[in-house]
């Protein structure tokens, strides 16, 4: 019996090589293998949906720019990472000059119950509004680290990369990652724990 | 003699929670986890966390219909840019022909105050520059540009 052929989906390298060559088509399917990573990144980055899409955006425009600056030293996912960050480095930058005037809800209200969420079933409308709400309030708890600490933070927790890959796409050591990972994760767990989301037992 | 006791630090919960501890490192935390409820709880509480956290990244996912409007927004801009320096050539051209054109039309009915044509600069990547001085009564030169770079000629 003839071997049913299995075609293997491009590698990266592959897609990078011919979208310099010109393919858009090339460089589409990148972007279709990594936005929903790279939504995901930028999102808990800036904590402001409405500029989500614009960043994305962004993002991908850069990549595009300065494909031939990719040399595949390192993959492609950390590289496209490291753009991304720099991406909402740079609206970070321009927010706070904007929003100088425009002061945030003080965090103290917080805990005064109005964002208090009750736990609903898992599904239906009133569960995902319920999960919506909660992710909402961890936002809020990831804007209390550093940009640094969010960074290590998001990009283990959400990306789903390894210390080796953190430290890649930041600069910095192993150490520093899990010092810093070590750091942003208690202090989330300790705000949510006084916004009553997370109970002392964990 | 005994061996001594694996003590399980923060730093090595979470190094195994995270997938950071491979053979027989990891035989040894699991023992140690078994044996110990304080620290499986510390390890429990790493898993809420990053529930909770990774709530914000499915929130901030794009959905289908907006993931394609972002697609195509990028492939806008992306065409965009790349028509630009072509775009940019064409305009420097188009100006350069018609200032030859000019001269060309308008030349014969004024008498000509000086014979000095200063081109102060062509914006285009690869251009070929020729006078053409054929010997006529007027005396008229033909300024001759092409931009190799876009196949045009003026």
């Amino acid at each position: 019996m003839p071997e049913a052929k299995v075609q293997q989906p491009e590698e990266d390298e592959q897609l990078v090589s011919q979208a310099l060559a010109g393919s858009q088509n090339a460089f589409r399917k990148l972007y279709d293998r990594y936005q929903k990573k790279i939504c995901g990144l930028v999102g808990s980055m800036i904590n402001s949906p409405e500029d989500t899409g614009d960043i994305v955006q962004e993002v991908f425009i850069r990549a595009f720019g300065s494909l031939d600056s990719f040399k595949g030293a390192s993959s492609f996912y950390t590289w496209l990472y490291r753009i991304a960050l720099n991406a909402t480095t740079d609206f970070r930058r321009k927010q706070a000059r904007r929003s100088q005037s425009v002061p945030e809800q003080p965090l103290s209200e917080i805990g005064r119950g109005e964002l208090q969420v009750a736990a609903p079933g898992e599904e239906g409308p009133e569960g995902q509004l319920y999960r919506k709400e909660l992710a909402a309030l961890v936002s809020k708890a990831l804007g209390t680290l550093s940009k640094e600490h969010r960074e290590v933070m998001v990009l283990r927790e959400i990306n789903g990369l390894s210390y080796a890959e953190i430290a890649e796409v930041t600069g910095v050591t192993i150490g520093t990652v899990m010092s810093r990972l070590h750091y942003a994760r208690k202090k989330v767990a300790e705000t949510l724990q006084s916004w009553k989301v997370l109970d002392q037992e964990g | 003699m005994a061996d001594r006791k694996f003590e399980l630090t923060e730093e090595i919960i979470q190094r195994y929670y995270d997938g950071e501890v491979h053979g027989q490192e990891r035989s040894k935390i699991e023992e140690a986890l078994a044996a110990d409820p304080a620290s499986e709880k510390k390890l429990a509480r790493y898993g809420r966390v990053s529930e909770l956290i990774q709530l914000v990244g499915e929130a901030s996912e794009a959905d289908e219909f907006t993931a394609r409007r972002n697609w195509e927004e990028i492939s806008a801009r992306l065409e965009k840019k790349q028509s630009k320096i072509p775009r940019r050539a064409a305009y420097w051209l188009s100006l350069a022909a018609a200032a030859v054109l000019l001269l060309f039309f308008i030349g014969p009915f004024e008498k000509a105050q000086s014979n000095e044509l200063v081109i102060e600069s062509i914006d285009c990547t690869y251009a070929s520059f020729m006078l053409i001085q054929p010997e006529t009564e007027t005396g008229h030169t033909i300024i001759w540009l092409s931009d190799s770079d876009n196949n045009v000629n003026q």
